[in-house]
C-alpha cells in the first residue's frame, strides 16, 4: 500500500500542476455600467417635482430635446443594430435574453461579441458596401458565464444614414423630409428586454455622445432616450430633477408627484394623473 | 571403460555444465543404473546413465493467471489480438501494443462526427509487485456542419501503475492527462458536443481488485477530474453583406470536477474477458474520457475475445 502511495502521489501532483496554467478571457468592462442603471432606474421613478408653474417650461424643453434626439430616425439605427446582433446570437444558440438565468451545470459560455455593421450610406448601393465611403458602427455585446450582459456598447465613425432610408421606396420622393445625416460617437445600450428580432420588439435604452451632422450642419450631441417598441421617452431636466417625456401625438410628461399631456404645438398641457 | 571412468565423466559432465544448463535449459533428471556380472573369475560392471529432459518450465501459477489490461499497467500480451467492444488491441510484444477503439468510430452514429481513433502503449516497469505503463492515444475529429469548417485533436496520455499489494489484492492507479485541440473556420460555438468536451483535463483514477478465483475478481473503482480548462474559441462570420460579426471567449464546463464510482466483477478467462459492473456520479466515455454533466447510474461493461 505504501508503494502504492508512492507512485500515485507524484502522478497526482503532476496532473495538479498542469492545473496552474489555466487561462482565463478577461471580458471588457462595460462602460458607465454604474451611470447607466442609475439612468434606467431614474426612467422607471422620475424625480422632478411637477406643477402648473412649470410644466409650460418642461414642454419647452421637452421638444427643443426632441429635435435633437430625432426619435424619427435614430432608434431605427439602433434597433437595425440589435437585430443583426440577435440573429447572430440565434444562429450561435447564445442566450439572448439578459433576464434569463443560464441552466447550472451545463457547460457556459463567456464571451465578447462584436457586430460590425457598415452603415446603408445615402444611396442605395447597387454594389457591394462601402465601408471607406459610408462609415460603420461596431457594437459590442458580452456574455459572461452564460448570462449577457443587459449593456452593450458602440461607436460610431462617419456612419452615413440616410432618412428616410433609400430603399423605403416612394417616401423618399418627399424632398423635405430626406435628410442625409452622419453620426459619429459612442453609444451604451441598455437592453430592457431581450436582443429584439425585430425593431418592433425593441425595447433599451440609449446614452448617445458625438456629433450628428445633417446636410452640412454639425452638431455635438448628448443625450438619452429609451425605446419600448415604437414608442419613444427622453428625459428632461425639471422641477429639481428629471421628468419623463413619452413622444406620441402628445408628449406626455412624468414627474415623481404629477403626469401632464402637452400639446406638441400650442404647448398647453393638461394634468393626466 | 570403466565402470569408474564413466561415472567420473558423468559428474564431470553434470558439474561442469550443469549449472548452465539448468539456467538455460528445463531441469534435467538423470538416473544411473549399474549391474555387475561374474564370468570365470572376472568380475564386470557394467553402468548405464539415463538423462531425461523434462518439458520446458511450466509458467509459475501467477503467470498464468489472467490479468485485466484494461487501465492497467498490464499488457495483452505478445502476438496477442484483443478485440473488445472498447478496444481492439494487438501486443506486438510482450511490452508494447498497439490498438483502436470502437466507441469512438461509433459515435459517428450519435454526433455525425467520425473520430478516427489510435493508441499504443508501453510498459515500461515490469518488476513484480510493480508494473508501470504508458499509453497515448490520439482521437481526430472533423468538424464541418453549420457553415464551420475545423478539426479536433484530442490526446490522452495515461500512466497506469499496478502494484500486488498482496497475492490476491492488486491496486491499479491511472493519471490522464487530456490535450485537445479545436482549429478552424466558422462558428465553433456551434459544435460544442453539448458542451461537454473539455480540451485540457487531469483525470485520477483507481481500481482495486480483489482476486477471489484464478479467474473472477471484485473490482471497485473511482474517476476524478481534477482539473479542466475552459476552452478558448473565436469565430468570425458574415451576418449579412453589410454586417460581420466576431466571436471571442472561452466555454467553462459546467461541471469542473465530474467524478465516479463502480463496483464490479472482472471475470478473465485465458480467451475471453468481461467486466461488468454499476455505480453512480458522472459517466466518463471510455477512451475519450469526456464526463457527462448530470450524475447518473454509471454503467460499466467490457467484452472482449483474445487471440
Amino acid at each position: 500500500m505504501r508503494v502504492a502511495t508512492g507512485l500515485l502521489a507524484p502522478a497526482a501532483a503532476v496532473a495538479l500542476a498542469i492545473g496552474c496554467d489555466q487561462e482565463t478571457i478577461t471580458l471588457p468592462e462595460p462602460p458607465m455600467a454604474a451611470e447607466t442603471q442609475q439612468l434606467v432606474a431614474l426612467y422607471d421613478m422620475p424625480t422632478a417635482t411637477l406643477n402648473v408653474d412649470n410644466i409650460q417650461q418642461t414642454a419647452a424643453d421637452a421638444r427643443a430635446r426632441l429635435q435633437e434626439i430625432q426619435p424619427d430616425w435614430f432608434p431605427a439605427v439602433v434597433s437595425d443594430l440589435l437585430t443583426r446582433l440577435r440573429a447572430r446570437l440565434d444562429d450561435g444558440s447564445l442566450p439572448s435574453d439578459p433576464a434569463s438565468t443560464p441552466k447550472a451545470r451545463r457547460a457556459q459560455i463567456t464571451l465578447a461579441a462584436n457586430i460590425h455593421r457598415i452603415c446603408a450610406g445615402w444611396d442605395d448601393p447597387a454594389s457591394a458596401p462601402d465601408e471607406a465611403t459610408n462609415g460603420a458602427i461596431d457594437l459590442t455585446a458580452i456574455i459572461d458565464t452564460g448570462q449577457l450582459n443587459p449593456e452593450a456598447w458602440a461607436t460610431a465613425t462617419a456612419c452615413r444614414v440616410r432618412v428616410p432610408p433609400a430603399s423605403s421606396g416612394g417616401a423618399i420622393v418627399v424632398a423635405p423630409t430626406v435628410r442625409n445625416v452622419t453620426l459619429d460617437g459612442t453609444l451604451i445600450i441598455y437592453l430592457l428586454a431581450p436582443v429584439p428580432p425585430t425593431s418592433a420588439d425593441a425595447q433599451y435604452l440609449v446614452v448617445f455622445n458625438g456629433s450628428i451632422t445633417i446636410g452640412d450642419q454639425t452638431k455635438s450631441a448628448s443625450f438619452d432616450f429609451e425605446v419600448d417598441g415604437t414608442s419613444v421617452k427622453f428625459r428632461v431636466p425639471a422641477g429639481g430633477g428629471d421628468a419623463i417625456v413619452t413622444v406620441g401625438t402628445t408628449l406626455g410628461i412624468q414627474g415623481a408627484n404629477a403626469s401632464f399631456s402637452c400639446d406638441l404645438t400650442a404647448l398647453t398641457c393638461q394634468s393626466s394623473g | 571403460m570403466s565402470s569408474r571412468t564413466v561415472i567420473a565423466l558423468t559428474v564431470a559432465v553434470t558439474v561442469l555444465a550443469g549449472p548452465s544448463l539448468a539456467r538455460a535449459q528445463a531441469p534435467a533428471e538423470t538416473t544411473t543404473t549399474s549391474t555387475t556380472t561374474t564370468q570365470g573369475g572376472t568380475t564386470t560392471t557394467t553402468v548405464e546413465t539415463t538423462t531425461a529432459q523434462a518439458l520446458p518450465p511450466a509458467p509459475k501459477p501467477e503467470e498464468q493467471i489472467p490479468r485485466l489490461d484494461e487501465r492497467t499497467a498490464f499488457m495483452v500480451g505478445r502476438n496477442t489480438l484483443k478485440l473488445g467492444i472498447l478496444a481492439f488491441d494487438y501486443g506486438i510484444l510482450r511490452q508494447l501494443s498497439i490498438g483502436t477503439e470502437p466507441p469512438a468510430w461509433a459515435a459517428r452514429a450519435v454526433v455525425d462526427v467520425l473520430v478516427p481513433n489510435f493508441h499504443v502503449k508501453f510498459q515500461f516497469l515490469e518488476r513484480d509487485p510493480i508494473w508501470l505503463a504508458l499509453k497515448v492515444s490520439g482521437y481526430y475529429a472533423r468538424l464541418d456542419k453549420n457553415g464551420v469548417s475545423g478539426h479536433l485533436i484530442d490526446v490522452p496520455i495515461s500512466l497506469f501503475a499496478s502494484v500486488k499489494a498482496h497475492s490476491r489484492f492488486y491496486l491499479h492507479g491511472e493519471a490522464t492527462y487530456i490535450f485537445a485541440r479545436v482549429q478552424g473556420t466558422g462558428d465553433l460555438t456551434q459544435v460544442q458536443f453539448n458542451g461537454g468536451a473539455p480540451i485540457r483535463a487531469g483525470q485520477l483514477g483507481l481500481m482495486l481488485q480483489y482476486r477471489l478465483t484464478r479467474i473472477f475478481s471484485l473490482t471497485a473503482t473511482g474517476r476524478y477530474q481534477v482539473y479542466v480548462a475552459d476552452i478558448p474559441f473565436e469565430g468570425s462570420n458574415q451576418v449579412d453583406p453589410y454586417t460581420t460579426a466576431t466571436m471571442t471567449g472561452q466555454l467553462t464546463p459546467g461541471v469542473k470536477h465530474p467524478w465516479e464510482v463502480i463496483g464490479g466483477v472482472a471475470v478473465l478467462w485465458k480467451h475471453f474477458h468481461m467486466v461488468v459492473g454499476g455505480g453512480y456520479g458522472y459517466y466518463f466515455l471510455p477512451g475519450l474520457s469526456i464526463a457527462n454533466t448530470s450524475k447518473t447510474f454509471v454503467p460499466d461493461l467490457s467484452l472482449a475475445v483474445v487471440f
